[in-house]
C-alpha cells in the first residue's frame, strides 16, 4: 500500500498498536505489519518521525531501556494518547459507514 | 573445531557490525537537526536494527542476510533522513528557543540593573527610553512563546506550527537576541562616555561578558535554523526515492 494513503491516519494506527503496551520501534512496524495482514508494510524509518511527533503532542511517552547490553527506545500510550485514540475510533467509525454506504452497489440508483 | 565455530561466529559479527555501521554512517551524513537530536534519532535507529537482525535471525536467515533484510525494512538513507528533517527540524526550532529562553532573563537582568533609571518603577517610559532594546526583546518573547506553544502538547487544540516556520521563527527570535545585545552594549558604551556616569564595574563586567558570550551563540543559532530550513527546503524538492512498499 503506498505510504501516501495512510496520510493522516497513520497516528490513529500507531496509538492503536500502542494501546496493548509499550513497544519500541521496530515491534511497532512489525505489529503494524502483522496486525494489518501485510498490507501495511512501510519502511520502518519513516514511523519515528511520526512517533516522536505524537511524544511531542503528549499523546505517547517514549523511555530508554538497555537491553541485552544496546539502548532501546520504548514508547507507551498516555492518558491523553487514550483519550485520542477513543475519539479516532469514534471519527473512523462514522467516516467508514459513510464510505462503504457510497461506494457499495446501488442499483435502485441506476434505475430511479 | 570449537576455535573454527569460534572464529565463523566473529567474522559473522564483524560482517553484521559492517552492514549496521556503513547504514549509520550515510544515515549521520544525511540527517539534519542538532547534534544531540541527531544521536538520539541514530541511537534509536541503531538499537532497532540489532532488534530486527535477531528477529531474522531467529526465523533461520543467516545473519548477513539478516542484516541486510533489516536494513532494507528501514528503508533507504537519504529517505529515512528525509522523513526525520521535519521532526528534527521541529526539536531544533524547540530546543534553541528554549535555550535563548533560559539565558535571555539572566542576561536581561544584568542589562536592567545596570541601565534601569532609579524613578523607573513610577515611571515605565523612563525604562524605556533608558533600554531601546526592550521592546525588541518583548517582541522576541511573544514570538518565541506562540512558537512553543504551536509546536508542543498544546498542538492537540491550536493549529499546528510547519518546520519551517517554527524555524523561521527561531532564527528571527535569534537575531533579535543579537540586535538587542548590540543595542544595550551600543547604550551602555554611548551613556559611559557621552556622561559623567560610572557604572558599577563587576555588574557591567558581568552584562558586557554575558552579551558577548550571547551574541555569536544566538548568530551560530541562526545560521543554523537558516541550514536547516534550505534542507527542508531542498527535500520539498526532491522527489521521493520509494514510498511504495
Amino acid at each position: 500500500m503506498r505510504a501516501e494513503a495512510l496520510k493522516g491516519h497513520l497516528d490513529a494506527l500507531l496509538l492503536a498498536v500502542l494501546e496493548a503496551g509499550p513497544l519500541h520501534g521496530y515491534a511497532v512496524i512489525e505489529t503494524l505489519r502483522a496486525g494489518s495482514g501485510g498490507t501495511f508494510d512501510l519502511p520502518t524509518g519513516t514511523i519515528y518521525p511520526a512517533l516522536h511527533r505524537l511524544e511531542r503532542a503528549g499523546f505517547v511517552k517514549s523511555r530508554w531501556h538497555v537491553v541485552a547490553g544496546r539502548r532501546r527506545r520504548d514508547y507507551e500510550l498516555t492518558s491523553s494518547g487514550l483519550q485520542a485514540l477513543s475519539n479516532e475510533r469514534a471519527v473512523w467509525a462514522q467516516f467508514s459507514t459513510a464510505v462503504s454506504s457510497l461506494l457499495s452497489s446501488h442499483p435502485w440508483l441506476a434505475t430511479s | 573445531m570449537a576455535s573454527h565455530f569460534l572464529s565463523e561466529s566473529a567474522v559473522q559479527t564483524t560482517q553484521v557490525n559492517a552492514v549496521v555501521d556503513q547504514y549509520l554512517d550515510r544515515l549521520a551524513r544525511d540527517l539534519p537537526g542538532t547534534r544531540g537530536a541527531r544521536a538520539s534519532a541514530l541511537d534509536e535507529v541503531r538499537g532497532d536494527l540489532r532488534e530486527a537482525i535477531e528477529s531474522h535471525t531467529a526465523r533461520g536467515l543467516p545473519p548477513k542476510l539478516a542484516a541486510g533484510a533489516a536494513v532494507a525494512e528501514l528503508g533507504p538513507p537519504s529517505m529515512v533522513a528525509e522523513a526525520f528533517a521535519p521532526e528534527l527540524a521541529t526539536t531544533q526550532a524547540r530546543r534553541t528557543l528554549l535555550a535563548l529562553l533560559i539565558t535571555g532573563p539572566l542576561v536581561g537582568l544584568c542589562w536592567l540593573l545596570l541601565l534601569a533609571p532609579h524613578s523607573w518603577p513610577a515611571r515605565p517610559e523612563a525604562l524605556w527610553a533608558a533600554i531601546p532594546a526592550l521592546p525588541l526583546i518583548g517582541v522576541a518573547v511573544a514570538a518565541a512563546a506562540v512558537i512553543l506553544a504551536t509546536t508542543g502538547t498544546l498542538i492537540r487544540w491550536l493549529p499546528e506550527s510547519t518546520p519551517g516556520r517554527a524555524l523561521l521563527g527561531t532564527a528571527g527570535v535569534a537575531l533579535v537576541c543579537v540586535l538587542g545585545d548590540l543595542t544595550v552594549l551600543a547604550t551602555l558604551a554611548a551613556r559611559s562616555l557621552a556622561t559623567t556616569w560610572q557604572p558599577p564595574l563587576a555588574l557591567a563586567t558581568v552584562a558586557v561578558a554575558a552579551s558577548l558570550i550571547r551574541i555569536p551563540l544566538a548568530w551560530r543559532a541562526m545560521l543554523r535554523c537558516r541550514h536547516s530550513m534550505k534542507y527542508l527546503t531542498h527535500i520539498g524538492r526532491t522527489p521521493r526515492t520509494k514510498t511504495t512498499t
